[in-house]
């Protein structure tokens, strides 16, 4: 399976996990405030990466010529324009969830304020022709969730003892998740920031189009995840030593070894940027098996995940079934995925793998009956016992939810129609002219 | 416990926060980011500028020109077809095939000495065989009345002419890739002849027919690629 067959198949993953889980967050109305709006902007997450992620794929397996007129232009907007929807939905969940940044209505109104002003900003910098520059800060969504998350995270897991219980280490395990599924591609990474390797220096955001500014800052923004994570591996390591472990501590400890092993396999390739993904080369396996692995299958399994175990779906007994269903479906599209890719790599006789992907999605199914039950069983709260101060109440109205919902399918319509005109008007065309002339 | 109404950092740092965590969590990540702008700027500066500037070659296309060619007697309100595929071993030899040269020759050979020329008109049908049909610079008909040659020209390769190019970015084996392909100018070429057969003197020796030869050019390239 061809890298960008990946790449699809994490769309359709991601597409599916948001249009479905838009269904069930929407019918639970009995959460806090600050999770029913981060449960949201999950959905909506989930929904623009996927878009966009399908527009990165036709766009690397049209082979990302350049040429006057051609059909990249309107994905290469596409997934330039969903990525900004992507970065200020993340910015807007960091404020939130697991506990919320902003303590009164007020604060909330200036802070989305903010964050729908810098969204305009960055779309109408795309449009005028300073798209992909320094100007639109690509990367700041590092910092800005790294900082929230990582303070979060660590005021939580190393709360003092004595007010330490199930929901600390909830609020923790919460904000740790939406870390990896942030930044966890970046750890991969961690030994070639170190050792200055070509394939992190090299780092290419959009293949010739990016300006070298946007290059620079977007290493500095890696650079600072990787400090953050480097930080939270060493947390975790005292922690599983303490006989404190978790899931979120086997996942470092997993990314930064898989790193550390990446860098005798990457260290002579020139890059690693996850469009370099494929099956041709060593590096290039490994690329498609790490970071690729982590946009397209863990990213959606890591958010499903985070719904289900802090209770953001409606699991009641009524929507039960519908959620298992989503599950299922869920997990045979990812476990048809990781069969594929594997016999990309290590070709198998057709029968042998009918045969295998039968037996692994019987697995898949019988362990999701079990698991399923033990996620939305397992104790979800991040309140019981928490000090009433992390939980500011503020009364959202019903119709803002239904506003939000509305006005990002909008926002999404209105994307496809920028990037069909930006296609029919040659402007990328002209934009990457005027890159290889070294223009801004 | 009151709710800090004010700002989340006041709970964030409390007096019971793992504040030299979080601050050791702050110093390292700075760290990282000095330490990256330091081996950006400084360590690494040249290699990391040298990587951004755009390299430009130089693309030049060495030909081959393979000519076959083949006569045929054409009667006259009688066309005549005749056809030409390239041979497939210079397929391998090349990079690719650029364009196809045709020339349409005759001489009045029937009737009296000193007749005039027969009227020959010829065109080549935009099928059978993979070419940038559409190309302007293509001449796929002509005629003569003079017994001169008729030069006809199809470009077979997207974009060929023959001329060198400058080329900034991309690698030479991107390059020579981009103007490798063995698909252009696979298939029959095939050339329609008419004649039509002018005799000085209704009593007498008739003209009623012409020999024509068709001259089949084919210009095959190999690129040559160096940085400039």
């Amino acid at each position: 399976m061809a890298a960008t067959d990946l790449g699809l198949i994490g769309a359709i993953l991601m597409i599916a996990v948001g249009a479905m889980t838009l269904y069930f967050v929407r019918n639970n109305k009995k959460l806090m405030w600050n999770q029913r709006l981060g449960a949201h902007i999950i959905c909506w997450l989930f929904l623009a990466k996927g878009i966009g992620s399908a527009a990165a794929s036709f766009l690397i397996a049209d082979g990302v010529l350049f040429d006057s007129g051609g059909y990249w232009q309107f994905t290469f907007s596409l997934l330039w324009l969903m990525d900004i929807l992507f970065t200020t939905g993340m910015l807007g969940l960091c404020l939130v969830f697991p506990i919320p940044i902003l303590r009164n209505k007020k604060h909330l109104k200036i802070a989305f304020t903010a964050i729908a002003v810098f969204t305009a900003y960055r779309i109408i910098l795309f449009m005028v022709g300073f798209g992909v520059t320094i100007l639109e800060l690509s990367g700041i969504t590092y910092l800005i969730c790294g900082i929230v998350w990582g303070t979060v995270y660590i005021r939580f897991r190393l709360a003092p003892v004595e007010k330490r219980n199930q929901s600390t280490e909830n609020i923790a395990l919460a904000a740790g998740l939406l870390l990896i599924f942030h930044l966890g591609h970046i750890w991969f990474s961690w030994p070639g920031l170190i050792l200055r390797a070509e394939y992190f220096y090299n780092l290419d955001l959009m293949d010739g189009i990016s300006h070298r500014s946007v290059e620079y800052f977007w290493q500095a923004c890696y650079a600072f995840s990787i400090g953050l994570g480097m930080m939270l591996c060493a947390i975790e390591v005292k922690q599983l030593v303490n006989g404190r472990a978790n899931q979120f501590t086997y996942a470092m400890i997993t990314y930064f070894t898989l790193g550390f092993i990446g860098y005798t396999i990457l260290s002579s390739a020139s890059d690693a940027f996850w469009w370099a993904s494929g099956e041709q080369t060593l590096a290039q396996i490994w690329i498609t098996l790490t970071s690729s692995m982590h946009f397209t299958i863990l990213r959606p399994l890591i958010g499903m995940y985070v719904l289900l175990r802090f209770g953001l779906f409606d699991t009641s007994e009524d929507m039960k079934p519908k959620a298992k269903m989503m599950v299922i479906i869920l997990i045979v599209i990812a476990t048809s995925a990781l069969l594929e890719l594997v016999q990309a790599i290590v070709p198998m006789n057709e029968m042998l793998s009918a045969a295998l992907l039968g037996i692994i999605v019987a697995f898949g199914i019988g362990w999701e009956e079990r698991s399923f039950d033990n996620i939305v069983n397992a104790p979800s709260s991040m309140r019981d016992g928490v000090e009433d101060k992390w939980y500011p109440h503020i009364e959202l109205e019903e119709s803002l939810f239904k506003g939000l919902d509305i006005g990002m399918a909008l926002l999404v319509s209105a994307f496809l129609l920028i990037a069909y005109l930006q296609w029919q008007t040659n402007a990328i065309f002209e934009l990457a002219v005027r890159r290889v002339n070294g223009e801004w | 416990m009151i709710l800090s109404d004010e700002t989340i950092l006041q709970d964030l740092f409390s007096e019971d926060a793992p504040k030299k965590t979080i601050f050791a969590l702050y110093g390292v990540v700075m760290l990282m980011m000095s330490y990256h702008a330091l081996v950006y700027f400084v360590v690494d500066a040249e290699k990391i500028i040298a990587r951004n500037d755009v390299q430009e070659y130089s693309v030049d296309f060495l030909e081959n020109t393979s000519i076959s060619s083949e006569s045929r007697v054409v009667v006259d309100g009688e066309p005549e077809t005749l056809e030409f595929t390239a041979d497939e071993n210079l397929y391998t030899i090349f990079n690719g095939f650029g364009y196809l040269e045709i020339t349409v020759s005759y001489a009045e050979t029937g009737g009296v000495l000193g007749g005039s020329c027969d009227t020959v008109s010829v065109d080549i049908p935009p099928t059978g065989a993979s070419a940038d049909w559409q190309h302007p610079s293509n001449i796929l008909a002509g005629n003569s009345d003079d017994c001169s040659d008729i030069n006809l020209y199809i470009v077979i390769f997207q974009e060929y002419n023959g001329e060198s190019l400058t080329i900034a970015g991309g690698d030479p084996e991107a390059i020579t890739s981009q103007w490798t392909n063995n698909e252009y100018g696979s298939g029959t070429f095939s050339i329609n002849l008419n004649v039509d057969a002018t005799s000085p003197n209704p009593v007498g020796p008739q003209d009623d027919d012409e020999e024509i030869t068709v001259t089949w050019s084919a210009h095959f390239f190999n690129v040559v690629i160096e940085e400039k």
